[in-house]
């Protein structure tokens, strides 16, 4: 068994107190692996486990102080461990008094004298005099409760999870308008209602753009970037597959759905979902491209599921005939009016990337002094600046752009 | 706060300009090899630290370019005066990674046999005298090590480094103006990584950049973007050779970033925002110079994959060998310093050992 020993992290350490464990009992570690979060009077850093093996015991628990030199977790080293964790492993059992080489499943949890109160948890005390472990803080401070203002259950008053659950409870409950409008009041000036021909509530059903775009325009500071793109090889590509015994064209906005769902896939911060509960940002693996698909009832939201993955001419299909259902992580939309050329894109709530997609159209192309006709395709994306910033969107469009340029591969795909 | 644009050869996605050096395969590729050998270590030390097998470490992650550049463009009989974070210096000029973990290991195997504080390297094998974390006291033997040289009529140069914190000690302004006074075959190579420990550079000078006090020191001084390898390499390659041709010192200013704390002992959250360390981190020094030698066709990505592993291979087997080193004899504790031991030390280590015993 590896005794990890509480290293000193700095300099002159004396003892620290753990944060965080990343891993749990039974885990398995590489050597290096980050095992858990600490805190020190310098610093709070990660601690990686200095051999590959099985996660035996955690000796001291979240909220609780670790002495340097304390073993603080027992790690079971790999049946073939290396030279160098051999003589880690020589050097432990010669200081432990009952090596135990076989893996059990309760091993004795060494404390030093006076810590390790009842659950585990030990009392810290602050400055303001609060006693409460870390966690317990970290929690407070994620839902937002004053933990001063906290009634303390524990020994001595200190305050435990359940504690919070009842703090919670009695506090002011968030408005329908999401966490991030209690963060903010305006003063709305009031609307002089005089000369009014009518009426009409922003309520709206779920789902509707309506609702989202309040919701994203609220939330979400948009940016917006329009590129223009050189589309001849696109141009011809498409019209080849339909002369290749193609009974239907394929439609430059498949093209773009392949080239965008692609370029997301190597750039999976931009094919994420906010959540805004936690203010944390989720990278989806499948990029699901929504489309705002033209019918004679106006736009119908048709989805493309794992778009990255298909043919164009399966795109085109799926979208021709209804779309998937799966959780789309961008948005695509087609401009209304054809000689508009820039649109923003208005974000689909939670998702932090949008686009509009112009049509294809024959330019002038200027070169050497001649003029010849040429083709382009105007781009315009929207992105949450939140959590996209410009360079981040460059890359994205640059991706698309290129993909779009050069056909070939993408049609091959 | 630099007013002139930095020197720049690499954009930040490695696309370079019509005037960048171009440089013979073999170079760029050991340069690229001694950059990511000089990342995985600090990776590898970092670890080490956290999980008490070292004691002490300070990273030089994302201020690669300025070692393996400046290196680079360096002769083997040149010397080499580091400030701190010049361990890809070393790397380049064909010291072993073995060599590093022994050092911080404190092996008896060790250059300096545990006698030196963790991470302040040195070798005489490579040219290179101690790290100094005493601020600037290195540049005034610099001066001094080119003037001697100039004297006895060796044209080795020296390569004086430090960081954007030494421009405020009077050592520097004490070795800048005998640089300038004696024409020395010196170049002030200075990091400005933007913070001396928790001390950013607006509070470190008044100037418009830290480049143009050479100005007032009678001789060139130069701002570089510290992390294109390229644009580091030719502008100290040029300093040099004006150094070398007897046209005196010039200062280079690289402009960088510390994307780690000072050291282990220091914790950059406390006074740093956390967003400038990801803005710098887009500006990465490696990624930068692997885009461009994938773009030029100098290398395949199959082929800096082959180099990467097998840096990690080598790092590997260095921890495992100076883990397995042996601790120095106690006598080494009076060696080293006096071509013969003076009697009082022999008589106090003679006294240690007896206290060994018991």
């Amino acid at each position: 068994m590896f005794e990890f020993k509480f290293p000193d992290v700095g300099e002159g350490i004396h003892e620290g107190e753990i944060v965080n464990w990343i891993v749990d009992e039974g885990d398995h570690v590489d050597e290096d692996e980050d095992i858990v979060e600490v805190m020190t009077d310098k610093a709070t850093v990660q601690i990686s486990a200095p051999v590959a093996g099985t996660i035996q015991t955690i000796v001291y628990d979240e909220g609780e102080t670790v002495t340097v030199g304390e073993p603080f977790v027992l790690i079971n080293p790999d049946e073939e461990p290396t030279l160098q964790d051999e003589e880690t492993l020589k050097r432990s059992e010669e200081e432990a008094p009952t090596p135990d080489p076989a893996p059990r499943t309760e091993a004795p949890a060494p404390r030093p004298a006076g810590n390790g109160e009842a659950q585990g948890v030990i009392q810290t005390r602050t400055p303001e005099g609060i006693l409460a472990p870390p966690s317990v803080r970290i929690e407070a401070r994620k839902r937002g409760i004053d933990i001063a203002k906290v009634q303390g259950s524990g020994p001595a008053g200190r305050i435990l999870m359940e504690d919070l659950d009842q703090a919670t409870s009695t506090a002011p409950k968030p408005t329908s308008r999401g966490a991030e409008m209690d963060r903010f009041s305006f003063d709305v000036p009031s609307v002089d209602r005089d000369d009014v021909l009518r009426i009409e509530p922003l309520e709206a059903p779920a789902g509707s753009t309506r609702q989202t775009a309040h919701r994203s325009t609220t939330l979400q500071p948009h940016f917006t970037l329009a590129i223009r793109i050189q589309a001849d090889a696109l141009d011809q590509a498409l019209g080849q597959a339909q002369v290749q015994g193609e009974e239907r064209a394929i439609e430059p906005l498949a093209a773009v759905v392949k080239a965008l769902a692609q370029a997301l896939a190597k750039h999976p911060r931009l094919n994420a979902l906010v959540d805004e509960d936690t203010d944390e940002l989720v990278h989806r693996e499948e990029v699901n491209v929504q489309v705002a698909w033209p019918t004679e009832e106006g736009a119908q939201l048709r989805t493309v599921a794992g778009a990255h993955h298909r043919g164009l001419r399966e795109i085109q299909d799926v979208l021709e005939g209804g779309g998937e259902d799966a959780v789309p992580t961008v948005t695509v939309s087609i401009f209304h009016d054809e000689d508009a050329f820039v649109s923003t894109p208005v974000l689909v709530h939670p998702q932090v990337t949008g686009v509009v997609v112009g049509s294809l159209d024959e330019v002038p192309v200027l070169k050497e002094g001649q003029a010849r006709v040429g083709h382009e395709l105007t781009l315009s994306f929207s992105f949450d600046h939140r959590w996209v910033d410009g360079y981040d969107g460059a890359l994205l469009a640059e991706d698309v752009r290129g993909l779009l340029a050069k056909p070939e591969a993408m049609l091959l795909g | 706060m630099a007013v002139a644009e930095p020197l720049q050869y690499l954009d930040p996605k490695g696309t370079p300009t019509p005037d960048a050096p171009s440089l013979a395969e073999e170079q760029l590729l050991r340069m690229y090899r001694a950059m990511v050998t000089t990342r995985r270590v600090d990776d590898q030390c970092m670890k080490l630290q956290r999980q008490g097998r070292i004691g002490f470490y300070g990273a030089s992650t994302g201020e690669e370019a300025t070692a393996i550049g400046s290196a680079a463009a360096l002769r083997e009989d040149d010397w080499v005066f580091p400030g701190l974070r010049q361990g890809g210096v070393m790397l380049y000029r064909g010291w072993s990674v073995e060599k590093w973990f022994h050092h911080l290991f404190g092996t008896e195997q060790a250059v300096e046999k545990g006698r030196s504080m963790p991470c302040h390297f040195s070798d005489r094998d490579v040219n290179q005298v101690s790290w100094s974390s005493c601020m600037a006291t290195q540049l005034p033997h610099a001066v001094g090590m080119a003037y001697a040289a100039r004297y006895k009529g060796d044209d080795a140069i020296a390569a004086a480094y430090l960081g954007d914190g030494a421009t405020s000690e009077g050592d520097f302004h004490t070795a800048m103006n005998f640089a300038g006074v004696w024409d020395a075959p010196v170049v002030f190579l200075c990091n400005n990584n933007k913070w001396a420990i928790s001390v950013p550079v607006e509070k470190q000078t008044a100037s418009e950049s830290l480049a143009i006090k050479a100005k007032a020191y009678g001789f060139e001084g130069k701002t570089v973007d510290g992390n294109d390898v390229l644009a580091v390499y030719d502008a100290t390659k040029k300093a040099v050779e004006r150094a070398r041709d007897g046209e005196g010192p010039t200062l280079l200013e690289f402009d960088t970033y510390r994307i780690r704390g000072h050291s282990t002992s220091d914790d950059p959250t406390r006074y740093r925002d956390e967003s400038e360390v990801e803005a710098a981190k887009r500006r990465d020094p490696l990624s930068r110079f692997r885009m461009y030698l994938i773009r030029e066709s100098i290398a395949t990505q199959r082929d800096l994959e082959t180099i990467e592993e097998d840096v990690q291979g080598e790092v590997r087997a260095a921890v495992n060998a100076a883990e397995e080193g042996t601790p120095p004899p106690l006598e080494s504790m009076v060696k080293d310093v006096y071509e013969t031991v003076p009697w009082h030390l022999e008589e106090q280590i003679e006294e240690l050992s007896t206290f060994k015993e018991t």
